[in-house]
C-alpha cells in the first residue's frame, strides 16, 4: 500500500464526497502523512496473525 | 507547597480556604500574563466557593476541603465556557459540571479557572492560535508540551495546588515532564470522561497533574470510579492509593524498556534517566532490561485508530467551518478522514496483539520504566529536535514511541521528574499493569522520597 495514487485532485474529490473542502496546504500535509503511514500500515497488516480478533474501544480489565 | 501539605494546613486551621485561594489568585495575576497557563480565571466564583467552604462544619469537610485547583479547558466546569482553546467553542458556556469536577467539588476543592490546552487537545505544543501559547516557566521561550500544556505550566509556576489534564497520546505525561512535575495517565476506563470534549473514545482519559505522586494519588482517588454518565468506565473498586504508598520497593520487579534508550533519544536525556533507574535499584528494586515488540509500531497503530475517531468527532465542523481551526489541527483531522476504513480494523487487531504481549510482560514485571520524552522542552516554533550530533527528528514524531505504547493498551503511566539538563526538566515514566495505578504511585512516591527533583521550581515561580 502506498500513497502514489493519492493526488491532490483525488484527495479533494474524496473530501468533497464527504462535504469537506480542504485547502491546498491541507492536502500537501495530508499527502505527506499518507506517504509515511500507508507503507507502515501495510507492514503491520502483513505482520498480524491471521486469526487475531480486534479489540473494541473498551479493553478488558 | 504540595497539595497534600496544603490540605493538611487547611485542615489544621493554619490557613483558611479564602487565604489559600487568594494566594493562588495573586500569583496568577502576577505570573499568568507571562506564562499564559490560564485561559479563564474565575476569581469571584473561587472566592465565593472558598467563603462557602469556610461555613462547612468540620465533620463534613472532604479530603480536598479548601484546596484550589485548575481544570484543563476541555473539561466542563458548570458556569464557565469550555473552549478547548478553539475558536469554534470560544463561547461554549456549559451549565453542568463534568463528573470529575463534580467529584472534586464534593471533596471540597475550589475551582480557580480553566487552563490552556492545545486546540481541541490535538497536539503536543499548547500553542493555540486563538488563545496564545502556554510558555514554559523554566524558559519562557520554550513550550510546555501538550496537549495539557497549561496544566504542566500552572503546576511549574505554582498557580494551583493541583490540576486536571487529559491524555489521548501523551497529553498528561508530556507536559508533566516538561514542567518538572508529576502527572499520571490512569488506566483507560478508570476515570469518567463525561462532560469533556472528546478526541478519541478508545484512548481518552482524564487524569491529574500535580507536584508529587502523593498529590496525584489523592486527586485520582477522588475522581476515579464507575460513572453511569460514561459507560466506558469500569465498575471496579478504587483502591486507597494513599494507604498504599508506603512499604518501599525492595524486591519490586522493574523492566527497563531498552529500545527507548537506544534510538530516537538525546544521549544526555538517556543518561539522566539511567541515573534515575539506578536510584530505583539502590532502593531495592530488581532491575532487568526488556524489549517489548509492540512498542516498535505502537505509534503508527495508535494513529490508525485515533485519527479516524477524532475526524468523526469533528466531521460537522470540518464541513461547516474548517477555516476556524488552526492549520495543524485541521490537517491532523483531515488525515483521519483520508485513512482507509480497513486501517481502523487493522489498528484494533494490532491493539489485541499488543495487549496480549503486555499482559505477559506484567507476569514478569511489576512496573516498566523508560524516559518520558527523548528531549528537553523545545523552543516555541521549533519543528525539529536535536537527538545528538547530526541527528534531528520532527518533534511530533519524536514523542510517539515514548507515549503511544501505553495509551494504546490503556495502561497507567506516570511521569515523574528525574533530573535536569541545563536547567530544563527530564522525566521518567513508570508504567503499571492495567488498573495497577497503586504500584505506579508507590514506585513514584518511593523515588520522590529519595530524590528532590520534584521539589525544584523555576526561578520565575520562586
Amino acid at each position: 500500500m502506498s500513497a502514489d495514487g493519492y493526488s491532490h485532485d483525488f484527495l479533494r474529490e474524496l473530501a468533497g464526497i464527504q462535504g469537506i473542502a480542504p485547502t491546498a496546504s491541507d492536502l500537501e500535509t495530508v499527502q505527506m502523512f499518507l506517504t509515511t503511514i500507508l507503507p507502515a500500515l501495510a507492514a503491520i497488516e502483513a505482520s498480524l496473525p491471521p486469526d487475531v480478533v480486534p479489540v473494541g474501544e473498551r479493553l478488558p480489565a | 507547597m504540595t497539595l497534600t501539605a496544603l490540605a493538611a494546613r487547611l485542615k489544621a486551621g493554619e490557613v483558611s480556604p479564602r487565604e489559600a485561594t487568594q494566594g493562588y489568585l495573586d500569583r496568577i495575576e502576577r505570573l499568568n500574563p507571562t506564562v499564559n497557563a490560564y485561559i479563564h480565571v474565575d476569581a469571584e466564583g473561587a472566592l465565593a466557593a472558598a467563603d462557602a467552604a469556610e461555613r462547612v462544619p468540620a465533620a463534613e469537610r472532604g479530603p480536598l476541603w479548601g484546596v484550589p485547583l485548575g481544570i484543563k479547558d476541555v473539561v466542563d466546569v458548570g458556569g464557565m465556557n469550555t473552549t478547548a482553546a478553539s475558536e469554534i467553542l470560544r463561547h461554549n458556556l456549559v451549565a453542568e459540571d463534568s463528573t470529575v469536577v463534580a467529584r472534586l467539588r464534593a471533596a471540597g476543592s475550589i475551582i480557580l479557572g480553566k487552563i490552556n490546552t492545545h486546540e481541541f487537545a490535538l497536539g503536543a505544543w499548547t500553542t493555540s492560535p486563538h488563545f496564545g501559547p502556554a510558555r514554559n516557566p523554566f524558559d519562557t521561550d520554550r513550550i510546555c508540551g501538550g496537549s495539557s500544556g497549561g496544566s504542566g505550566c500552572a503546576m511549574a509556576a505554582d498557580l494551583a495546588a493541583g490540576t486536571l489534564g487529559t491524555d489521548t497520546a501523551g497529553s498528561i505525561r508530556i507536559p508533566a515532564c516538561f514542567g518538572g512535575v508529576t502527572g499520571i495517565r490512569p488506566s483507560t476506563g478508570r476515570v469518567s470522561n463525561a462532560g469533556s470534549v472528546p478526541v478519541s473514545a478508545t484512548f481518552d482519559t482524564i487524569g491529574p497533574i500535580a507536584r508529587s505522586a502523593r498529590d496525584c494519588a489523592l486527586l485520582l482517588r477522588t475522581i476515579a470510579g464507575a460513572d453511569p454518565r460514561d459507560p466506558s468506565t469500569f465498575d471496579l473498586p478504587v483502591p486507597d492509593y494513599l494507604a498504599g504508598l508506603e512499604g518501599g520497593i525492595k524486591g519490586l520487579r522493574v523492566g527497563v524498556v531498552v529500545q527507548r534508550f537506544e534510538q530516537g533519544i538525546n544521549p544526555a536525556v538517556a543518561a539522566t534517566v539511567r541515573e534515575a533507574i539506578a536510584e530505583l535499584k539502590a532502593l531495592g528494586a530488581i532491575v532487568e532490561e526488556v524489549r517489548p515488540v509492540f512498542t516498535e509500531t505502537a505509534g503508527v497503530v495508535h494513529q490508525l485508530v485515533m485519527l479516524p475517531e477524532a475526524a468523526q468527532n469533528h466531521q460537522k465542523w470540518l464541513r461547516e467551518c474548517p477555516e476556524l481551526y488552526g492549520a495543524d489541527v485541521r490537517a491532523r483531522l483531515l488525515a483521519g478522514v483520508f485513512l482507509p476504513g480497513t486501517a481502523y480494523v487493522t489498528g484494533q487487531k494490532a491493539r489485541r496483539v499488543a495487549f496480549d504481549e503486555a499482559r505477559e510482560l506484567f507476569q514478569r514485571f511489576d512496573i516498566l520504566v523508560q524516559p518520558q520524552m527523548p528531549v528537553v522542552p523545545p523552543k516555541i516554533g521549533q519543528v525539529e529536535v536535536d537527538l545528538g550530533p547530526g541527528e534531528q527528528l520532527p518533534y511530533r514524531l519524536s514523542l510517539l514511541p515514548f507515549n503511544s505504547p501505553w495509551s494504546l493498551i490503556g495502561l497507567p503511566a506516570m511521569s515523574v521528574p528525574a533530573g535536569y539538563i541545563d536547567g530544563l526538566p527530564v522525566g521518567m515514566t513508570i508504567v503499571g499493569p492495567r488498573f495497577g495505578e497503586q504500584v505506579v504511585f508507590r514506585a513514584g512516591h518511593v523515588f520522590q522520597q529519595a530524590t528532590d527533583w520534584h521539589e525544584r521550581r523555576p526561578k520565575l515561580a520562586v
